[in-house]
């Protein structure tokens, strides 16, 4: 039996922010401990209506829709140098938690959720006592320098509501239909097609004057086929849609792509393994999109690491992104500006988590670092947001990319471009190309496996790759850059936390304009051998016995 | 062809259904492919679990988000070896298995899509079972064994297929109903955390083995429950629960009664607030009925898991008293989860088979305070027994002997009142002031091991002081029941003639299972209490926003 519930439209986020706005304003006025009271108050939650599913081989596998309210209550202390936002306690100190995480009632009884921000207020604002005293010892006994926890900001005075609805028919049918496409793909051992909606809004009211209602939504398809070779080697190819209206995504694409995907899977268990590569590679479409996701985005997010009780700060930020690095070839230049996504991708905004404007900022000059996406948790060297924070709800906020440009010194000409990826190829004494056109996923960082790559002869021919990777490939690989043809926009989901491994259909919605090809001057990539057991059983056919 | 049309069709007909056809093929097939391995499986079993759930809850006179959930679980059980001694066989090196198995399968109906799981899932079980298989050997090469029984004692093959469990609840007269009784609890400040709500779950099972058992069967239960929760100025947390549970919506409460019953939530609450924390005692108490049957479920039934018997690092508390008395004369327990209610009460431990396909069984286990023998599932206790269907587990676990329906009955019984004044007489023989109540319990746990003390705890929800010169009851808190199990049975003094049902879940090594108590109120001349840990949290600094009084 399946119910149709109510209604999953939503009720109107302006119960929540006046409730907010209230609490906000009486909670620094009237909370008191020994004499200790709230510096600043930060009250917000996400009012959403979700949809997932998961289909596979034309099958629908699961699906959960939702209206759900999860928000978050901070009350920090302390001063304007040091105060109990940030820090992580030795594990021998209890400290409860000073971000409060609760989960608002979905009807709008105004008595209902000021008994969730009675609670968890109160409980915010003693952890937070707490924390300050024990944050405070740690770090005078460390001795070491600190830059303050937080900077000021102009905030949001914005309330902007809107009342699309999530078609999950459509998604349902979406997903049903382009997993059907792998089933008449034999050999293949999974092939799966998920989608996440989202449409709602992000409310925001702080005790220093932020006062937000925001509209947020994003659809993400992922889709993915795999198969066991009789050695044991698991291949797999995966592809992502991002789109800020499901009503653009189209169905007849979307399937072709899959029956694409699946049938590169097959042809490559098929494939002849190649034990080692070292020479020129071309990174096209998503996988050049991929090469800057991994490799450079970590290098310009600036939000530094809590303070810890057991180790110097100083050491905690030596390994992190840094102004004045060389990161791209010289000439190049990134900027980001939240506010200008290319048509159609989500991720948008106008005000970040923290109820700052998003502005746009130069990243890269000239192949240097210049500046780094910031929130309001200020670094030695950059002092100020620029309206990137970002995260989910519940979590910590960090500068994020949200949609970043990336001009190299000079687009090449398509027939320009391959003309130095011939002279690469042939200095590099190898008699063919690899060209990679997909990347699996890994956590920021690190460069992943190729998931789609061809080898391609000098007569223009291609065969498929089979499986690779990477040597030693790190951020330093950018520098290697030869040449860079083509213009397009990519939709990703990057990690909601900046080292976590990179989504599929969760996470956030991010945007990459750059180049369309790109030449790395050498890379050095190796077989990676079976990663698990082979089947013993013989795969069945996708009929009924 | 959709799964829904070859169910309809098998219940109208010869017994038989597609998915336990499924199943059988897979496992047939598997077991031709695997047979000329060099460790072929000697057993194969697959069981797939579908539930059809959906909660919906309150708080504040306020609704939460809620959704149906729908979800098909496969579980499979491969062996190589032989029954005396096979790849499940517990290794010295780990405490318990714990680790998780089984995957998803879809809620769409697609037979080779389950087909498909099926062979994953065997394949990756049968890769698992062989690894494990040469550490069982490796460690029955090399250390003592005091194990005893089988790993996989024989069974007769059971055919049989039940009605399908149907969810048949509409939730949307709930919503206002929830929304009305929880709105109680945001009248004042008493309670911090509470919520109401309802949930109800539809479960189906396909069960086949390479032996030839085949079977479906399922069962359906709704659930209404307040709780409510608060810190007192101490700092202790108090938690107090009121459940309807049974097979039909009509357990469950009106409009009126489940308001009521939650003020009446609140106001114990209100109470036991304010109430004195319980100084650590000694001397007689009165379990009642439900608190008895937590305590014996814990104290007792724990020790009588055929299971937990094999292993030398168990105590064995009973291992070698099978014909001793353990009990007073006045008690018989038994298991029996072939029991569907007991009165008018739907018992939660009742189920057709266990899981590992074998049909449930009443089982004595003390007959006049004689030890008879113990629950059983395939993995006996000895080579001389036989599994009794108390194979149970939680999708996803290996399963273990584990309890159903806990029945203590006594002869000789007196009245509560009678066993109320027996319990002031022996509190006077003690010299006490006062002798304690235990009325209502959260539950509790006990250790079986070895490694630590063989102790119990039973923890106390609701007890009061009876004093010995006639003052008025008054409500303690705080308290826990503690002690180990032979002295605690040896304290058992007297029973109450009625009788009262808790229907809970337990938790152990085969994951959570729903489970029955009944048992009788008992007197026991001697208990030790300790004081419950409490989080120190001070009560809120600002007043409890409160709901506008009606008419204001």
């Amino acid at each position: 039996v399946i119910w149709l519930l109510a209604s999953m439209s939503l009720a109107s986020p302006e119960v929540l922010l006046e409730t907010f706005e209230t609490w906000a304003e009486r909670l620094p006025q009237e909370l008191v401990l020994d004499d200790v009271r709230p510096l600043r108050v930060v009250i917000n939650a996400q009012d959403m209506h979700t949809y997932t599913a998961r289909a596979e081989f034309g099958t629908l596998f699961s699906e959960a829709e939702r209206h759900s309210r999860p928000g978050l209550v901070e009350v920090v202390v302390g001063d304007e140098q040091i105060d109990s936002s940030r820090f992580r306690n030795s594990a021998s100190s209890r400290v409860g938690d000073v971000r409060q995480r609760p989960k608002f009632v979905r009807d709008d009884v105004r008595v209902a959720i000021e008994r969730d921000l009675w609670i968890t207020s109160d409980l915010s604002f003693k952890n937070a006592v707490k924390q300050y005293q024990v944050k405070r010892a740690a770090l005078e006994q460390l001795g070491a320098p600190y830059p303050p926890d937080w900077s000021e900001a102009e905030l949001a005075d914005s309330v902007t509501v809107d009342t699309t609805e999530i078609d999950v028919d459509r998604l349902r049918d979406l997903v049903v239909e382009a997993s059907a496409a792998f089933r008449n793909i034999d050999g293949l051992r999974t092939g799966v097609a998920e989608v996440l909606s989202t449409r709602g809004h992000y409310v925001l009211a702080t005790s220093e004057g932020a006062r937000l209602v925001q509209p947020e939504r994003t659809t993400a398809l992922y889709m993915w086929a795999d198969l066991m070779t009789d050695d044991g080697l698991q291949l797999w190819d995966a592809r992502t849609w991002l789109v800020d209206d499901p009503a653009s995504l189209d169905s007849d694409a979307i399937a072709a792509a899959a029956d694409a995907l699946g049938r590169r899977v097959v042809a490559r268990a098929n494939a002849e393994p190649v034990d080692f590569y070292e020479g020129p590679v071309v990174f096209e479409g998503e996988a050049a999109t991929g090469l800057f996701r991994y490799l450079a985005a970590p290098q310009l997010e600036g939000t530094p690491p809590r303070p810890r009780a057991d180790r110097s700060y100083e050491r905690l930020i030596r390994s992190g992104a840094r102004v004045g690095r060389r990161l791209l070839p010289a000439g190049w230049s990134v900027i980001d500006d939240p506010r200008r996504f290319p048509d159609a991708l989500p991720g948008a905004y106008e005000y970040d988590r923290e109820g700052v404007a998003a502005r746009s900022v130069e990243l890269v000059d000239d192949g240097y670092v210049a500046d780094l996406a910031m929130s309001r948790v200020p670094r030695k060297d950059l002092n100020r947001s620029n309206g990137h924070a970002r995260g989910r709800v519940q979590s910590r906020w960090y500068g994020r990319l949200t949609h970043w440009v990336i001009e190299p010194a000079r687009t090449a000409s398509d027939r320009a471009f391959d003309k130095t990826v011939d002279r690469a190829l042939r200095e590099s004494g190898q008699d063919r190309l690899l060209v990679v056109r997909a990347l699996g996923r890994t956590k920021p960082g690190g460069l992943p496996s190729p998931i789609h790559a061809v080898w391609r002869s000098v007569d223009g021919t291609e065969t498929p790759v089979q499986a690779l990777t990477w040597q030693n490939a790190d951020r330093r690989v950018l520098r290697d850059i030869i040449a860079a043809a083509g213009r397009q926009s990519v939709g990703y989901m990057a990690p909601d936390m900046p080292d976590g491994t990179t989504g599929t259909i969760f996470g956030l919605p991010t945007a990459l304009t750059g180049p369309e090809r790109i030449l790395v001057g050498e890379l050095e990539a190796v077989f990676p051998g079976a990663s698990d057991e082979p089947h013993v059983i013989p795969q069945p056919p996708l009929t009924a016995p | 062809m959709l799964l829904s049309m070859w169910l309809s069709i098998a219940t109208a007909q010869e017994p038989t259904d597609p998915m336990l056809d499924l199943l059988a093929a897979e496992i047939d097939r598997a077991m031709t492919e695997l047979a000329d391995e060099d460790a072929p499986p000697f057993f194969l079993s697959a069981e797939v679990v579908a539930t059809n759930s959906l909660v919906v809850s309150a708080e504040d006179g306020a609704l939460h988000d809620y959704a149906p959930v729908q979800r098909r679980w496969l579980d499979i059980d491969v062996r190589i070896g032989s029954p005396e001694l096979d790849s499940t066989h517990r290794l010295r090196s780990e405490r318990n298995r714990r680790e998780s198995t089984g995957r998803s399968l879809p809620i769409g109906e697609d037979a080779g899509l389950v087909r498909r799981a099926l062979w994953r899932e065997i394949d990756e079980r049968y890769r698992s079972a062989k690894e494990r298989w040469s550490k069982v050997q490796s460690d029955d090469a090399i250390l003592v064994s005091e194990d005893a029984g089988l790993d996989l004692v024989p069974v007769e093959p059971v055919v049989a297929i039940h009605d399908l469990a149907v969810l048949d609840i509409d939730p949307t007269p709930w919503e206002d109903r929830l929304r009305k009784a929880s709105a109680v609890l945001a009248r004042d400040d008493v309670v911090r955390d509470g919520s109401v709500r309802l949930s109800g779950s539809a479960e189906n099972r396909w069960f086949v083995s390479s032996e030839g058992t085949r079977l479906r069967h399922g069962h359906v239960e709704y659930m209404a429950m307040a709780t409510v929760d608060t810190i007192a100025d101490d700092g202790a947390e108090i938690r107090l629960s009121r459940r309807w549970m049974g097979r039909d919506p009509d357990v469950l409460p009106n409009d009126e009664d489940l308001a009521s019953r939650t003020g009446e939530l609140h106001d114990l609450l209100a109470l036991l607030r304010v109430a004195p924390e319980l100084e650590p005692y000694t001397g007689p108490a009165i379990l009642t009925e439900r608190a008895a049957g937590v305590f014996f479920h814990e104290v007792f039934g724990h020790r009588i898991e055929g299971y937990r018997l094999k292993h030398i690092d168990n105590a064995q508390t009973f291992k070698s008293k099978v014909g001793e008395q353990i009990l007073p004369e006045f008690l018989t327990i038994v298991d029996d989860p072939t029991l569907r209610k007991h009165r008018e009460t739907d018992l939660r431990g009742h189920y057709l088979y266990d899981n590992e396909g074998v049909p449930s069984e009443r089982t004595v286990v003390v007959d006049k305070g004689v030890l008879k023998g113990f629950l059983e599932s395939r993995s006996t206790s000895d080579t001389d027994v036989v599994s009794n269907g108390h194979g149970r587990r939680q999708s996803g676990k290996h399963a273990v002997t584990r309890q159903g329906n806990l029945i203590v009955t006594a002869e000789g019984s007196v009245s509560n009142a009678e066993l109320r004044k027996e319990l002031l007489s022996e509190a006077r023989r003690q010299d006490l002031d006062y002798a304690l109540v235990v009325e209502d319990i959260q539950g509790g746990f006990t250790n079986t091991g070895r490694g630590s003390a063989n102790s119990f705890t039973v923890k106390v929800l609701v007890a009061r002081k009876i004093f010995v010169d006639g003052r008025p009851d008054e409500y303690v808190r705080g308290v826990d029941l503690i002690g180990t199990p032979l002295i605690a049975f040896s304290r058992i003094a007297a029973s109450g003639e009625s009788n009262e049902v808790f229907n809970g879940s337990c938790g152990a090594e085969s994951g959570w299972v729903p489970i029955s108590q009944v048992a009788p109120a008992i007197l026991l001349n001697q208990v030790e209490t300790q004081k419950k840990a409490k989080p120190q949290t001070t009560p809120p600094l600002l007043p409890a926003p409160m709901a506008a009084k009606e008419g204001a």
